[in-house]
């Protein structure tokens, strides 16, 4: 958060930015282009895998829209529109509000990047040999699943309490973590696919 | 955990440099044993990559490397490579190999010698280390250190994570593996997402404890001037601090439960939810703590 801005400011600043705005932009169908690309899962265990990592690709594409939201905005940048449809292996669309100004637009392409590359490391991580035993995916599935049900219990929360401070910063934080989670899984996956390839 | 990193990358930067005394690629010995051993500094590096089986790390008051151990079937080579101020142990399994044939290795190493260990399901122990760091990495493998190094670093995804002993500063993460660490004091961080974490510490001066769905169960106390978080989503947070303790306090749960011996806690006044302030003496430490639906319970050793 901005040193110059109080929790309150940036508060009355979340409850003016509107709720539903039209979309602009999609970076969908290039991620599904790209996973269309990458050699097709043969076994039971690679498509479960390859779900998990499509879901932990949809959610931290939310991660990091949210994680926009919450940005804090200095007084100069002014906030304009935009909207991004999800598709996600799980619910189908989710709509996705993105609060976009020019600076932010600029990150946003950034982190795309950086998500399409984190993304294509997973798709290799399900090629790799020896590759995760069915009990890690699992656990690990399990872990991503703790989160994604604390992120829905969550969302009912500041659904009922949108204006929460402390729902908020437990939502950002939640943010963070799902962040934290994907880069370790990458950090380790590398050390994987450094040590079996 | 960043500097920690940073050393790494630092000691690798001179262990580029330094000159290449060795490398005994110790070919063809899939289901053989392994028996060898290097000259090194005592306060050098020991490097092991070992993807499946096990690694364990016991000291010894000698300036050197003793490996042994048996090689799985799918061993193509044990790489041992030794620089002026390390040695680095790969064992490599053959590429065409889908399910790898665990590798057990045992390595005596100098007791002021620092460690960094990395594996996918192999399990790494350590014991009797007092050397300036031990980092290590491991996907679904369990871990057991018992050592006293000036640093601790452990990244593991499912494996369990056991520490005992005395470091002054550490840091752990889990996803789903469980954290239990006996000692530590100074700088603790300890990150989990369903795993539980248990921690018997002594004065920790900087504590972050982080967890989604695990139990974070914390017994230490808070140095003068000390900062202490603990967030936690839908785990519970239980604190027990000595009955002299003096600190700021500040605990807030939006649906789950706050008890304390510290100050009372109070309902929120705008909005559902608990919440403690409470100043208990002036040393200017600040004990936080906050989750989203786990209960709270703060009380006296």
């Amino acid at each position: 958060m901005s040193p110059k801005m109080s929790e309150k400011e940036l508060l009355n600043r979340l409850a003016e930015l509107p709720r539903e705005i039209s979309p602009q932009r999609d970076p969908w169908p290039e991620i599904f282009k790209a996973i269309g690309n990458t050699p097709a899962g043969s076994g039971s265990s690679r498509f479960q895998t390859s779900r998990w990592f499509m879901a932990v690709a949809a959610s931290v594409m939310l991660a990091v829209f949210a994680g926009l939201v919450f940005q804090p905005m200095g007084e100069e940048n002014v906030v304009t529109k935009d909207f991004v449809a999800l598709n996600t292996p799980e619910k189908g669309q989710v709509e996705v509000s993105v609060y976009e100004n020019t600076s932010v637009f600029r990150m946003l392409n950034v982190i795309d990047a950086e998500y399409l590359a984190a993304f294509r490391e997973f798709i290799n991580t399900g090629n790799s040999h020896p590759g995760l035993t069915p009990q890690t995916v699992e656990k690990i599935e399990m872990g991503w699943a703790d989160l994604r049900v604390t992120e829905e219990a969550l969302a009912v929360a500041l659904e009922k309490h949108p204006d929460n401070l402390f729902l908020n910063e437990r939502m950002l934080e939640l943010r963070a973590r799902q962040l934290g989670f994907l880069k370790q899984l990458v950090s380790l996956d590398r050390n994987n696919r450094r040590l079996t390839i | 955990m960043k500097t920690l990193m940073k050393k790494s990358l630092k000691q690798l930067f001179v262990l580029s440099l330094g000159t290449v005394v060795a490398m005994v690629p110790i070919s063809g010995i899939a289901g053989e044993d392994i028996d060898r051993a290097v000259e090194m500094p005592a306060d050098g590096l020991v490097q092991v990559e070992n993807l499946a089986g096990s690694i364990e790390f016991s000291t010894w008051d000698k300036a050197e490397v003793q490996i042994r151990g048996d090689a799985g079937d799918d061993v193509e080579e044990v790489e041992i490579t030794t620089t002026s101020n390390s040695v680095q142990i790969r064992v490599r399994n053959r590429k065409d190999s889908r399910n790898v044939d665990g590798t057990d290795l045992y390595l005596r190493i100098p007791e002021t010698a620092s460690i960094e260990a990395d594996s996918v399901s192999a399990d790494i122990s350590v014991s009797g280390s007092q050397g300036e760091n031990i980092l290590l990495n491991t996907v679904s493998g369990d871990i057991e250190v018992d050592a006293s190094p000036a640093e601790l670093e452990v990244h593991s995804v499912s494996g369990d994570v056991e520490y005992e002993g005395s470091v002054n500063r550490s840091s752990v993460e889990t996803v789903s593996g469980e954290i239990v660490l006996i000692g530590p004091t100074g700088e603790v961080s300890v990150s989990t997402v369903s795993g539980d974490a248990s921690l018997e510490a002594g004065e920790v001066s900087r504590g972050k404890f982080e967890s989604v769905s695990g139990d974070l169960t914390l017994t230490l106390s808070v140095a003068d001037d000390g900062r202490l978080s603990c967030d936690s989503m839908s785990g519970d947070v239980k604190l027990r601090l000595p009955a002299s303790q003096k600190a700021e306090f500040t605990a807030q749960s939006y649906s789950g439960s706050l008890n304390s011996e510290f100050g009372e806690s109070i309902r929120v006044s705008r909005g559902p939810g608990v919440m403690l302030q409470h100043r208990e003496g002036d040393n200017g430490t600040q004990i936080r703590l906050e989750t989203f639906s786990g209960d709270i319970s703060i009380r006296t050793k």
